[in-house]
């Protein structure tokens, strides 16, 4: 009697490990829980598809002129990368510059560039040349020439 | 009483089922998250691998003598490469376009590793040649590999597409007749395309020589079918000559093709 009372009480292994990882996947569910409710989880893969967008993201300055009789830097710029990406700041000389988007040929056209699409860029300088040109997209990546 | 004790409510079922539900859409959630991302991480690198992979190299500008200019491009890396752009830019006032303007050409043609191509690109202006100010020549490719070239006086030198561009060449000649020979004045245009053409004239895609004194000209190819054709432009316009097709083949490496002079 006494030995079946004993018995009774003991609990198996398997309950054990079952009642551990119940506590562990309570604890872990509600910490992304609190993590999702804080906005850090959204954080958190926000930022790692910013980082992948930034890896895959390459713009190059293929070519870079200066037009006198029009005071114009133009510069032809192609996406060599994997995504879309937009060119939204332009620097000459450490200055900030307002760049004009158009086509190769000269039509007007947004500054988003599909993978492998190209554009030109015209800037208007303040002061004389040699000029350093930094072009920068909306996700930070840069290309730059330095035109004489 | 044992029976019942083993026995789980409705509501804990339910409890359970849900509690696995969210875990596994919890899970599934960031396990895509950051499988999709690595993928796209391992996609960035291998992309950055072949640009670095990448060469190519402008190795001259076979003929120059028209407003039609010509260059000569080398595959020196281990991958195909994509030439889409070539851009042609002035230093110098004499070029026949203001120093910095830019001319450019959308190109779309694929290198295989080790293959070299001439393209031709109609310019408007003669290229300009000169050791310090001539015209720059830049090449480039769709994953942002260029390559440039100043266009000097060693580089820009006239003359045919010899076979430091490709293994062979296509040699083209007029030769005189008794009553009919082949004068000082006597100028032509020489004319040829990787196909076989038997149009009287050539067609649009023909690659054209410069406008040539001699009777003698010759283009570098590889091994394949050739419709080649010669016009005289001088002293005046006249006489056409071919088509005639030929295959340049291992055995017959640089073929001669020979027209009659008429006169």
């Amino acid at each position: 009697m006494n030995m079946k009372k004993q018995r009774r009480k003991r609990m198996g292994v398997s309950t054990v490990i079952s009642n551990v990882l119940m506590i562990a996947m309570v604890t872990a569910m509600f910490a992304i829980a609190l993590l999702w409710s804080t906005g850090h989880l959204s954080a958190l893969t926000s930022s790692w598809t910013t980082q992948t967008d930034r890896s895959r993201e390459v713009i190059v300055i293929e070519e870079g002129s200066y037009d006198s009789s029009a005071n114009k830097i133009i510069l032809y710029v192609r996406n060599v990368g994997l995504i879309t990406v937009k060119v939204n700041v332009a620097y000459v000389n450490e200055a900030q510059a307002s760049p004009s988007y158009y086509t190769p040929t000269g039509g007007s056209r947004a500054a988003e560039l599909v993978p492998k699409d190209m554009l030109m860029i015209k800037l208007t300088p303040s002061g004389s040349g040699p000029y350093t040109v930094t072009i920068i997209t909306e996700r930070g990546i840069t290309d730059q020439i330095v035109i004489r | 009483m044992a029976f019942r004790k083993n026995k789980r409510g409705l509501a804990t079922i339910l409890g359970i089922v849900m509690f696995i539900g969210i875990a596994f859409i919890i899970m599934l959630t960031l396990v895509t998250n950051a499988s999709n991302n690595n993928l796209a991480m391992i996609e960035a690198v291998q992309h950055r691998d072949k640009r670095l992979k990448e060469s190519i190299q402008i190795t001259s500008f076979p003929v120059i003598e028209s407003t039609t200019f010509q260059y000569a491009i080398e595959n020196t890396g281990p991958l195909a490469v994509h030439i889409v752009a070539v851009y042609v830019k002035s230093e110098n006032a004499s070029s026949g376009a203001p120093i910095g303007n830019v001319t450019w050409r959308a190109t779309d043609f694929w290198l295989a590793a080790g293959e070299s191509l001439v393209q031709q690109v109609d310019l408007g202006r003669e290229l300009f040649k000169h050791d310090t100010t001539g015209d720059l020549v830049t090449v480039a490719t769709e994953r942002g590999t260029q390559a440039t070239l100043r266009c000097t006086l060693a580089t820009g030198g006239g003359g045919s597409v010899g076979p430091y561009v490709k293994p062979y060449s296509i040699g083209i000649s007029i030769i005189d007749t008794p009553g009919h020979s082949v004068g000082t004045n006597d100028r032509f245009v020489y004319y040829i395309v990787a196909r076989v053409c038997y149009d009287a004239t050539p067609p649009a895609d023909a690659l054209m020589s410069p406008t040539r004194l001699g009777p003698d000209y010759s283009f570098g190819c590889h091994r394949g079918w050739y419709t080649v054709w010669a016009h005289q432009v001088s002293p005046t316009t006249k006489d056409w000559y071919g088509p005639q097709p030929l295959e340049v083949k291992y055995d017959t490496p640089s073929p001669q093709v020979t027209f009659i002079f008429k006169g």
